[in-house]
């Protein structure tokens, strides 16, 4: 499963684009607290689903403002208000999980890798950040050899990859205390990866 | 309430293109569509389902896929 | 009453827009396409008051019923760059805007924009600070709101941005908001 975001960043109200190769997904939190991963396109005609918006608590598109559920169900078309959609129309989802403060999604490519979250504890979100180097620099970098995360003693550290050139890093701590430095110390990695670059 | 009509559309088309960009929608607006031609520069559907899922049909096969221009088109009542 | 010469497109009068929005304070709008161009101006039947969004802004932090503290230290230097980042914004945008065939809107200068946006509001969120300017919205996420909120227009990829769309969400969410063209008013 590839880490793509903090769950403290998806909150009830939040649409959130994901980047991961070559994939473009949204994720939304609705009222129920569960979180949903899709691919970010509206079956109807392509818009991005992550430019849209909550409403009755289902994902709207910004576009014609058809309404998705959480299984992906359209349920609404606003220019056609007495339509009961088919089941045909629905969106593409994916497995999400939550899991040490982060969100896991499992792509389609997924299937080889079944690498699992870390489970255990309580972890508290510090920043996802997108730092300027190739995953390849970053996994030499976080002694990250395979897989998409590691803890070293109170530090989770996932990535996944928006773009060849850029990494998203997310980090969570088990002690909420320390996320202050924790944050600092991320900075610090950036700043080196992006020198190391230049 | 369901509709049967006859979709005809002149213009000029790709036919392969058109022909699957019209399954891919007939299957997500969940109406039954049968080709009765499909040539370069005519294309006729027999189309039947709820009205309004037919009408947007109709209205994604006017706008049409990219390789495709739709100059002239007309409904029927089948 | 008083009265902003602007153009519903200029970021900067959006700006001015919104803060008077925010903050309750009686406006009419004028159209002045010279906003684009040289920002938009502030005045009544008296006189002119502000011209261009620093003046502006502080013309209102002046007024009576306005509770919020006009930067000082520290933070005049955090609104001075919010201010000029909101500049170099909007020239690139107007470009991207204005462009005939597509071009890369994102140039180095905006990603630093975006980068520094991004660590400030990061930072703030960490140590508990609701907002750039203290513990309620202030002149200083006025100012860089209209970045945070038409980034789209230059192309940006969001989805490297989170504690900026955290923050855009929230000023949405704040009594008095309003939109301009690019930002989306159903949300």
């Amino acid at each position: 499963m590839i880490p793509v975001a903090l769950s403290m960043d998806v909150v009830f109200g939040d649409i959130v684009p994901v980047r991961h190769e070559v994939q473009e997904l949204v994720l939304w939190r609705d009222e129920e607290g569960m979180v949903h991963g899709w691919e970010d396109r509206c079956p109807h005609r392509g818009v991005r689903l992550s430019l849209g918006f909550i409403r009755n608590n289902r994902l709207a598109c910004l576009y014609h403002g058809w309404q998705f559920d959480h299984e992906g169900r359209c349920r609404a078309i606003p220019s056609h208000p007495s339509l009961n959609p088919p089941s045909t129309i629905r969106t593409e989802n994916f497995r999400v999980e939550e899991k040490a403060g982060l969100i896991w999604i499992a792509l389609r490519n997924d299937a080889k890798r079944p690498l699992v979250p870390p489970a255990e504890g309580a972890w508290h979100g510090v920043r996802s950040l997108a730092i300027r180097a190739t995953l390849a620099a970053l996994r030499e970098a976080l002694v990250l050899e395979t897989g998409q995360w590691r803890v070293s003693s109170d530090r989770l550290l996932a990535v996944h990859s928006p773009e060849e050139e850029i990494t998203m890093v997310h980090m969570a701590v088990s002690d909420a205390s320390a996320r202050v430095k924790a944050a600092e110390w991320l900075l610090d990695l950036r700043d080196s990866m992006e020198e190391i670059r230049c | 309430m369901t509709s049967s009509i006859t979709l005809y559309l002149f213009g000029r088309f790709d036919v392969a293109a058109f022909r699957a960009f019209a399954e891919s929608r007939a299957r997500l607006v969940c109406i039954d569509m049968t080709t009765e031609r499909m040539e370069g520069h005519a294309i006729v559907f027999l189309l039947r389902g709820a009205h309004a899922l037919v009408g947007m049909f109709v209205m994604a096969c006017v706008i049409g896929p990219a390789s495709c221009v739709v100059s002239r088109w007309r409904e029927a009542v089948a | 009453m008083l009265s902003l010469n602007g153009w519903v497109m200029d970021e900067r009068s959006y700006a001015a827009r919104l803060a008077a929005s925010l903050l309750a304070i009686p406006l009419t709008i004028q159209t002045d396409r010279r906003a684009e161009i040289f920002g938009p101006t502030l005045g009544d039947e008296e006189g002119v008051y502000g011209v261009g969004l620093y003046e502006i802004l502080r013309h209102f932090s002046r007024l009576p019923n306005v509770d919020r503290a006009w930067p000082e230290g520290d933070s005049r230097l955090v609104l001075e760059w919010a201010l000029e980042a909101l500049e170099s914004f909007a020239q690139a945008r107007r470009q991207a805007l204005g462009a005939t065939m597509p071009e890369k809107a994102e140039t180095d200068a905006i990603t630093l924009i975006f980068r520094m946006l991004e660590d400030r509001l990061s930072k703030a969120f960490l140590e508990g600070q609701e907002w750039l300017s203290g513990t309620s919205v202030g002149f200083i996420d006025i100012a860089v709101f209209p970045i945070a909120g038409l980034a789209r227009d230059l192309g940006l990829g969001m989805d490297l941005y989170p504690a900026v769309r955290r923050f855009v969400r929230k000023v949405r969410q704040l009594p008095g908001f309003v939109t301009m063209p690019g930002i989306a008013a159903c949300h």
